[in-house]
């Protein structure tokens, strides 16, 4: 079974509701899944575990919606990137209402991992900065190498909105990785 | 002054030093995450059932002319072919059924 193809081992969860099958998928796409999960939330390992189990969660319960006209991990991260945008949301609402206020400032664990130039969370950490939406079409464009249409129909937005996206996103981005180097991190 | 940032070749090269998670903990938590919820659902199903069961025959035992059906209700049966056959007829019928219920895992 770990040889099938994505669209076979769909088949199989689709029909005969086969949950060793789609655990062959969540093996196959989780380390991709969290590690772009882990760069959409400023590096936060826990909060990107728990969204990309609540991702794989969302995908079985739905499996039976899915047409097989995009790629799996494509649907993954548009029910990834939804899930992101809601717990954003909520976090942000908390914050205006004052229940919970958000600690933004890195942890000292954070702060000796950055200060190792650590390439990753050094990416993640400034991407942090961008709207969900510039730095979830930016992570897939330039991280996954998706197309511009492939990016449009995860995220739902139209083509030219993603193309702006990513233009402004780049931009800022380039402005928060000015003076970084690189050479430290090889 | 700084050489401009390549986004490029930062990608490329955040790329090509991607981690790999091992995935055994988190296949088995997604597993036993979805057990939990199918559980859940699976109780959330039945006592929805059972109270429109309940409704149901409150409401049934409160309006239905129960007394003027049973008046109606003979008090003695003949047994004939026909009834024997209505019988194994009904009986085929409710065994299928059964079955049916039993075999679709869904429900």
């Amino acid at each position: 079974m770990i040889s099938a193809t994505d669209q076979a081992l769909i088949k199989r969860v689709q029909t005969l509701q086969c949950q060793d099958s789609f655990s062959v998928l969540v093996e196959r796409h989780q380390s991709n899944l969290r590690y772009s999960l882990r760069q959409m939330t400023n590096w936060d390992e826990g909060l990107a575990d728990d969204l990309s189990q609540e991702t794989f969660l969302k995908a079985y319960q739905s499996i039976k919606t899915f047409k097989g006209s995009a790629k799996f991990s494509s649907w993954l991260y548009r029910i990834a990137y939804n899930l992101m945008i809601s717990h954003f949301r909520v976090a942000r609402n908390r914050e205006v209402t004052g229940v919970e206020i958000l600690d933004d400032t890195p942890s000292s664990q954070t702060r000796t991992e950055t200060s190792q130039q650590d390439l990753h969370r050094d990416l993640a950490r400034a991407m942090k900065v961008l709207p969900a939406t510039q730095r979830m079409a930016l992570h897939l464009n330039l991280h996954r190498e998706l197309t511009h249409s492939e990016i449009s129909d995860i995220m739902e937005i139209p083509l030219g909105t993603v193309k702006t996206a990513i233009n402004r996103g780049k931009i800022t981005l380039r402005q928060n990785l000015a003076g970084w180097n690189s050479e430290e991190t090889r | 002054m700084s050489k401009p940032i390549n986004l490029d070749d930062l990608f490329k090269q955040a790329r090509q030093k991607e981690p790999y998670y091992g995935g055994k903990d988190f296949v088995s938590r997604v597993a036993v995450d979805i057990d939990r919820r199918k559980k859940l659902s699976k109780t959330k199903e039945t006592m929805i059932t059972g109270s429109a069961a309940i409704i149901g025959a409150a409401m049934t035992y409160a309006y239905f002319p129960l007394e003027m059906i049973m008046q109606q209700v003979p008090t003695s049966f003949v047994i004939n072919p026909m009834t024997v056959l209505m019988a194994a007829g009904i009986t085929s019928i409710s065994c299928g059924f059964a079955y049916w219920l039993a075999e679709d895992k869904s429900l």
